[in-house]
């Protein structure tokens, strides 16, 4: 047993092949995942003055139809929230808006703020979610109002952040892609990261060994596309010893120890962080076969590249 | 440049460590330590990531994680000096941030040196994240009864979990695994458990994953 958890001791021990008696957990059965109907139960909501989001969920199936014991209703259930209140006095069958209407202000809200109802019991999972298994003691339909929540709130926030490919964050992102791309070339330019090579010095073992530069865009919390120009390592693998790539870490224990020894002999600490650190460091450190680390650049980035210096490229 | 199948191709030699490159993280810590070994650090010989110098008669020393640093000194003065000597080696990308209070943030662990004498070691947000991204949502009541069977060296069979849950499984436990070797290494019997388990997780195991998560939202705040 962990420690701290005084949960109840297993009713029933089940031990497969020292009980006879023992009959697995039926595998729920999603079978009915499929169906057409969509049961829009009235869904209670409530939100503090900033109302941003009002939920109508399709219910995709319920606790009878999945084939399973039922789960027991919950007896923790907290109790129920008032009634919605919405400054234009509507209550029930609210529109589900995730995006802002035109010239609508929207206040981005907080985790607290957002709130749904244990209310919405027979709604079990959205369209988006993979169904879990429901093997535990918790009721899953409690479970799945904070999950909603989250949800909404990342997608509001921005906390879900995907890096794109430059082809298909150009497609997302357009002119801002091409902009953001353009001053990540232009800071690598500016460093001194690169130089441009005549292909006729490259030896067929050094085109073999040549790897695509990759620029990778992401959109940020304030709404800005950052550009990352990255090598791609992955493929020098066969090439590289560990020896040569393996760097050494500052042990936990070691800062454990030394943090105990810093508070007790009321030291001042500091904590710095280098920007751009790896960019620091020169190649010319590396042994001679390494030292020629060649990337190629195809498509659309050479133009960005060229754009950028058009002297030197 | 060239033309390959039709499209611009450019060839570059590439000077200093991109991200990406395999001996990125190498090369800084080669250039790192001996700039710092140039100022008169001497580097522990059992951890390669800590070096010390005497400064007044005193221990200054200097733990650095790739490009986090952490300095202590009982002078808040040297400090200030060696945050200035970052800034002056590294810091024509961009200003070197620095922390001076009692609050750090280092290696994903918060280090709270406000009560003196003492630190406290914690990762509360990174618990409350992964609570958060975790597909049940707990309540202060739930308790999820012990897995373990009467015997302990009974084998159990019990329905496989689908896929994706599996996946879900394995994503929660490589999380409590980067846990258990942080700020919470008590939970480490259970992680290890629950690491074998991987690759072909079933219900069974399932439920001991969400004990642990139980165990976790009860003591999220210690």
């Amino acid at each position: 047993m962990l420690p701290g958890i005084d949960c109840e001791e297993d009713v029933e021990p089940v031990t497969a092949g020292h009980d006879p008696a023992y009959v697995p957990m039926p595998q729920r059965s999603y079978d009915n995942e499929l169906s057409n109907e969509h049961n829009f139960a009235p869904v209670d909501f409530w939100a503090d003055a900033n109302v941003f989001l009002l939920a109508c969920l399709p219910r995709r199936r319920t606790t009878a139809d999945a084939g399973d014991a039922s789960v027991p209703a919950s007896t923790r259930r907290p109790p129920s929230p008032p009634p919605i209140a919405t400054r234009s006095g509507r209550s029930v069958h609210p529109v589900t808006r995730l995006a802002p209407a035109h010239n609508q202000v929207l206040t981005i809200p907080t985790l607290k703020q957002v709130w749904i109802a244990p209310a919405l019991a027979d709604v079990e999972y959205s369209h988006n979610m993979v169904p879990l298994p429901v093997h535990h003691s918790i009721d899953c339909s409690t479970e799945l109002a904070p999950v909603f929540a989250q949800l909404i709130f990342d997608m509001n926030c921005g906390v879900c952040r995907q890096q794109f490919i430059f082809q298909k964050g150009r497609k997302k992102f357009g002119k801002r892609g091409d902009q953001a791309a353009f001053n990540e070339f232009d800071q690598l330019n500016h460093r001194n990261c690169f130089t441009p090579i005549n292909l006729s010095k490259l030896t067929p073992l050094d085109k073999k060994k040549t790897q695509v530069a990759v620029m990778l865009l992401t959109k940020k919390k304030d709404g800005t596309v950052k550009g990352c120009c990255v090598y791609e390592g992955s493929r020098t693998q066969p090439c590289i010893t560990k020896e040569e790539t393996a760097s050494p870490n500052a042990s936990t224990e070691g800062i454990f120890i030394t943090a105990t020894i810093d508070a007790h002999e009321e030291r001042n600490v500091m904590t710095a962080d280098t920007p751009n650190a790896f960019i620091q460091s020169s190649l010319n450190h590396l042994k001679d076969g390494n030292k020629n680390a060649v990337m190629k650049v195809t498509g659309m980035l050479v133009n960005l590249l060229v754009k950028v210096a058009p002297d030197v490229y | 440049m060239a033309f390959k199948n039709g499209r611009k191709v450019l060839y570059l030699q590439v000077l200093k460590a991109l991200y990406g490159m395999l001996q990125a993280a190498l090369l800084w810590y080669k250039k790192f330590r001996s700039d710092l070994e140039s100022i008169g650090c001497e580097f522990n010989p059992c951890d390669p990531c800590v070096a010390n110098k005497i400064i007044d008669d005193r221990q200054h020393t200097i733990r650095f994680h790739v490009d986090d640093i952490m300095a202590i000194h009982v002078s808040s003065l040297v400090n200030d000096k060696f945050a200035v000597w970052l800034n002056s080696m590294y810091g024509h990308c961009g200003e070197v941030k620095q922390t001076r209070s009692n609050f750090h943030h280092c290696l994903a662990m918060h280090f709270d040196f406000s009560h003196t004498g003492h630190v406290r070691i914690h990762m509360k947000d990174y618990i409350e994240s992964m609570l958060n991204d975790f597909p049940v949502q707990f309540t202060s009541e739930d308790s999820v009864p012990t897995p373990a069977p009467a015997d302990l060296h009974a084998t159990r069979t019990s329905p496989k979990l689908p896929p994706k849950e599996a996946e879900i499984f394995h994503t929660f436990v490589a999380k409590a695994l980067f846990l258990c070797k942080r700020a919470r290494p008590h939970i480490q019997l259970a992680v290890a458990t629950l690491c074998t388990r991987v690759k072909d997780p079933n219900q069974d195991d399932w439920r001991k994953l969400l004990r642990l998560m139980v165990f976790l939202f009860r003591n999220q705040g210690r």
